[in-house]
């Protein structure tokens, strides 16, 4: 899992960030930046549907805990826009558990980033997502 | 045909009769103890009307009783009338003034008779009359106050030695009979029945009393019991939250530092000195570490909790076993440890279970492996599937550890009071939680170890069954 990085290449993507932690999603920008890749950022769920009414996207990256709505009524309002079945949702939250990846996937998302995610694998992990 | 269509009609009548008497002698009240007070009195009235009809009956077509007003039938008529009385009473649930008019019917009704008996010069009324009086107490222990059970046997005796002596007809005689003597014995054979009805129903009572109270008290237990399990699970819910919130807040902050590291160290704000890097390399890694902890006190908080599931999925087993060590190697860096795997040739290529608490046991098996040996192997051994489980032993070269340990080592927070903690780092709760997970798993976890010789954890994990394909 690692070595994936190293073997796939980095494609452009158009990628959403929807999350409330400045931090992270400062961080993100940095490592966004970094590969020279655009990064859209929203800080709650209802800005993130208003942008992708207008706005194409490959992939989305969703905390679970949001101050709007909560993250799995958030994945089914994104299901539900028009092309919304053909974006990758990956969940990602602070809240620990064992079982989240699990339920992450039974509910729908297609892949689940622990925070915190690696700097070094975040983008690696979305390009194989896309491939 | 004939026979048949009578035969329908008797059957017919008898079930009439069974369903009228049946209802009848079923009591209305609710309450256990007044139905059986409330069911005794409704037969006895049963009981009372139907001789009463059928003394009627035979006073006037046996015996040719003459109507006058004070004969026979006459008063089996006024006896009638009073048992009708007693049956309303019943019906309205006036249970003890019904039992007293059944008393009084029977003092009455059979004191006359005795008279009227005397008078007519028949000796059978008379007998049969003490006969009836033992009725009283009987009625009396059954349905009345425990108070008056004496008294009405008192009443009954009276009642009957008025009717015999006190007035002034001329009985019959039986040769070979006194009926002085009779009167004596059968008033005293009520005092007898009263007192001992007394006292059985006394016992009675206070055994009822008793066992009502015992009830009572094991239904309040009960109450109380769920009352203490519901706060219990108040208050777990109220943990898991605040645990669940807590876990996030001590987090967030916590994943900006590491990330910020990580970002630096992978060189996204410009270069740094090889001492600089050095630094947010320590950073990096006590900020780790710090999670780490902060996970194993969560994980063990929620596997307190109940909030244990198992998700069950095909697991690629080598690949599982080959992605965590590769993940684990950072771990032993700088140490002369070499970490190795061997997979039987048995094992199937994919094995279900939950592939996430897995990687948990796995990690936590093998982190402690490398944190307790200096210099030498750490080997991971992956066995076949044996009656449904499948084995993997994880061996070090390490300190190994003295009986003594070896019989704490699953309780939590057990190296929180040996020495050991100081110098190795950690909670103390990595291999509690790895087998409590064991356990939720279904599964079970063995050490053998001796001090300087290293040790040996074999974990035994169920291969569950594919789930059958849906049709």
């Amino acid at each position: 899992m690692t070595q994936m990085g190293s073997v796939l290449e980095i494609r452009p993507m158009a990628a959403l960030l929807v999350d409330d932690d400045p931090f992270t999603c400062d961080l993100c920008r940095l490592i966004f930046d970094h590969h020279e890749l655009p990064l859209a950022v929203k800080t709650n769920t209802l800005e993130a549907l208003a942008y992708l009414r207008e706005h194409a996207a490959d992939i989305i990256i969703l905390d679970l805990v949001l101050p709007d709505i909560d993250g799995y009524e958030s994945l089914d309002a994104i299901r539900r826009l028009p092309c919304g079945v053909r974006y990758k949702v990956v969940a990602t939250t602070a809240y620990y558990t064992l079982d989240t990846y699990q339920e992450v996937l039974q509910r729908g998302f297609d892949g689940y980033l622990p925070k915190p995610f690696s700097v070094n694998q975040l983008i690696p992990f979305l390009t194989s997502l896309l491939a | 045909m004939i026979v048949k269509g009578m035969n329908e009609a008797k059957a017919g009548i008898i079930s009439v009769i069974s369903g009228f008497v049946g209802g009848w002698l079923r009591p209305r009240a609710t309450d256990r103890d007044q139905a059986f007070r409330e069911r005794v009195i409704r037969s006895a009235l049963a009981i009372l009307i139907l001789l009463d009809v059928l003394s009627l009956a035979s006073a006037i077509f046996v015996f040719h009783a003459k109507w006058r007003l004070i004969s026979f039938p006459t008063f089996h008529l006024l006896m009638l009338g009073i048992c009708m009385l007693s049956g309303r009473l019943v019906m309205r649930g006036h249970l003890t003034s019904a039992a007293w008019v059944l008393v009084v019917i029977v003092l009455a009704g059979v004191g006359s008779v005795i008279v009227l008996a005397r008078q007519a010069g028949t000796a059978t009324g008379i007998v049969l009359g003490g006969a009836a009086f033992t009725f009283v107490p009987l009625m009396a222990a059954l349905v009345l106050p425990r108070q008056v059970i004496i008294l009405s046997s008192l009443m009954a005796a009276v009642v009957y030695l008025v009717a015999q002596f006190g007035l002034d007809v001329n009985g019959p005689t039986i040769p070979g009979l006194r009926f002085d003597h009779l009167a004596v014995s059968v008033s005293l054979l009520l005092l007898a029945e009263g007192l001992l009805l007394q006292q059985l129903r006394v016992e009675f009572d206070d055994r009822l009393e008793s066992m009502s109270r015992s009830m009572r008290e094991t239904e309040l237990a009960k109450q109380q019991a769920e009352v203490v399990r519901q706060r219990a699970e108040q208050a777990d819910q109220a943990k898991s939250q605040f645990l669940a919130h807590m876990s996030h807040e001590l987090r967030t902050p916590l994943n900006a530092i590491i990330g910020y590291a990580e970002a630096m160290l992978a060189g996204m704000a410009g270069s740094f000195t090889p001492k600089q890097t050095e630094l947010l390399g320590h950073i990096q890694k006590n900020s780790r570490r710090l999670l780490g902890l902060i996970n194993d006190v969560l994980d063990l908080a929620k596997i307190e909790a109940g909030t244990f599931q198992v998700y069950l999925a095909p697991m690629p087993i080598r690949q599982v076993f080959r992605d965590t060590l590769s993940d684990l190697r950072g771990l032993a860096h700088g140490k002369d440890v070499h970490l190795s795997i061997e997979f039987s040739d048995e094992l199937p290529e994919v094995i279900w279970g939950d592939v996430k608490k897995l990687e948990q046991i796995l990690i936590n098996l093998v982190g402690n492996a490398v944190k307790f040996t200096e210099s030498g192997e750490i080997r991971v051994e992956v066995k076949p599937v044996v009656n449904g489980f499948w084995q993997f032993v994880v061996r070090d070269t390490g300190i190994g550890m003295s009986a003594e340990e070896l019989s704490q080592i699953f309780e939590p927070f057990w190296q929180a009071d040996s020495s050991s903690s100081r110098r190795y780092r950690g909670t103390g709760l990595g291999l509690s939680i790895t087998k409590q997970l064991i356990d939720g798993l279904g599964g079970s976890i063995t050490v053998e170890s001796q001090l300087g010789q290293g040790s040996a954890f074999t974990v035994s994990l169920p291969a569950h069954e594919p789930p059958a394909a849906d049709a």
